[in-house]
């Protein structure tokens, strides 16, 4: 009776968790809290068919040993022993994939680490220490900036730079610096995988994309309480009117609502090295 | 059978025929590809433009190529975008790189990391990866419909 429990629980986690976290518009407003518990729900799917699959080999193991003492019923223990057998034959071949897929995950992420570390060599013109990260400048006119959690680094084009003031830099900077510093690199990894490993199935899928939207609302968020609501909106809708980008003007949106709501706290001003490399030395 | 044998006979050496030029086709583009990449590595070397004759100079006496073929290759380079071509003075053209080398490759490198978005799923990018859905649902938060009202403006 335990294990149709946990295969309950296995099966609430992977079918109803898509759906219990996608009513609504609050992820929106907390997107921490759907972030924590769109992990806490895989996490316990996982945990679930972990013990699932120990407690049935452990059933089997223990009706082998008890049909030797008892009268069991012949056909009873033969069944368990194939059930936990198959078992452990299901876990070796979900290793044995996610090895796999990890494996093609690693080597494409690398090779794309060893195009940014090309790109660095080549069109870097200023490097700078902000907050204990590197963040490389490069020559490059285009609006451009990432963080690549691989390599731990920064990467803003001159383009960004000249177009942007120091706050709005400096909110670009802090938001990518926030990916950085909460492993966001490595939640999206993990849903990428899981999504490799269970290629077709909407929660998943849905996993995979409520991640990648979370991390920067989160960002924006991690931004908005050490720049504030002014530079970082300001800096995501000059990016988005640059990008042509519709979902970067909403995020502008959002935080530009929240300082009318009274979220938020007081910005601090932009660190002095950034203002000699900004677009506008006065700020916003 | 001596009818099917020969159809056999000359569809396998038609097809050799083919095999064979489909190979001589990859040599000739790896030949190609490799002398316009030694004569954009001697501009990108050169602080002046240069003539024909002077890039002919700069190869190695053994693998000089003729310099028809050296007119060849820039003009490709040229019509690529990747060749500038001067005016003639006394009746001889000079040739120069169009971007340097740097900005060559950090053009390819954005391109690999922009372009495709299954590699940019390894970076983390200020743009972000937002998916319709994603758009729909903060839309729906902001309570706006269709376009935001900031684009609209």
């Amino acid at each position: 009776m335990p294990i149709v429990g946990l295969i309950v629980l296995c099966a609430v986690a992977i079918l109803g968790a898509p759906r219990l976290l996608t009513i609504g518009t609050w992820q929106i407003r907390r997107p921490r809290l759907a972030m924590a518990l769109w992990h806490f729900l895989f996490a316990a799917g996982l945990c679930g068919a972990a013990v699932t699959m120990v407690w049935s080999v452990w059933v089997a193991v223990d009706a082998n040993a008890s049909s030797h003492d008892h009268n069991t019923a012949n056909l009873l223990p033969l069944i368990m022993v194939i059930a936990g057998w198959a078992s452990l034959g299901v876990f070796g071949a979900t290793i044995a994939l996610v090895m796999q897929r990890a494996e093609t995950m690693v080597v494409d992420d690398r090779d794309v680490y060893g195009n940014v570390a090309t790109l660095l060599d080549v069109a870097t013109y200023q490097t700078l220490a902000v907050s204990g990260t590197k963040v490389a400048f490069v020559d490059v006119q285009a609006p451009i900036a990432f963080a690549a959690p691989g390599i731990n680094v920064i990467v803003i084009s001159s383009f960004v730079a000249d177009t942007l003031s120091p706050r709005e830099l400096w909110a670009v900077i802090e938001h990518e610096h926030t990916h950085l510093r909460q492993r966001h690199g490595w939640s999206k990894r993990l849903t990428r995988l899981n999504s490799a490993c269970l290629p077709g199935l909407m929660a998943a899928e849905k996993f995979e994309r409520a991640t990648s939207m979370l991390v920067e609302l989160i960002a924006d968020d991690r931004a908005v309480r050490i720049c504030g609501h002014d530079a970082v909106a300001s800096a995501l809708h000059k990016l988005a009117v640059l990008n042509g980008n519709e979902s970067m003007q909403l995020r502008a949106d959002r935080v530009a609502g929240r300082r009318c709501s009274g979220r938020g706290t007081t910005a601090l001003a932009a660190p002095d090295i950034l203002k000699a490399l900004a677009g506008e030395p006065n700020g916003l | 059978m001596r009818s099917s044998c020969s159809q056999f006979t000359a569809v396998f050496s038609a097809s050799l025929t083919l095999n064979l030029q489909m190979e001589v086709n990859v040599a000739e583009r790896r030949m190609r590809g490799e002398l316009e990449g030694m004569v954009m590595r001697i501009l990108w070397s050169s602080k002046e433009p240069l003539s024909v004759r002077d890039i002919q100079a700069d190869f190695d006496s053994e693998s000089q190529p003729a310099v028809t073929t050296l007119l060849t290759v820039l003009e490709r380079l040229r019509i690529k975008g990747q060749v500038k071509r001067g005016d003639a003075v006394a009746g001889i053209r000079h040739y120069s790189a169009a971007q340097t080398e740097p900005k060559l490759i950090s053009d390819a490198m954005l391109a690999t990391l922009t372009e495709s978005s299954v590699r940019a799923e390894a970076l983390l990018n200020f743009a972000g990866n937002l998916s319709d859905d994603d758009v729909d649902l903060l839309r729906r938060a902001l309570g706006k419909r269709g376009r935001s009202a900031s684009d609209q403006n």
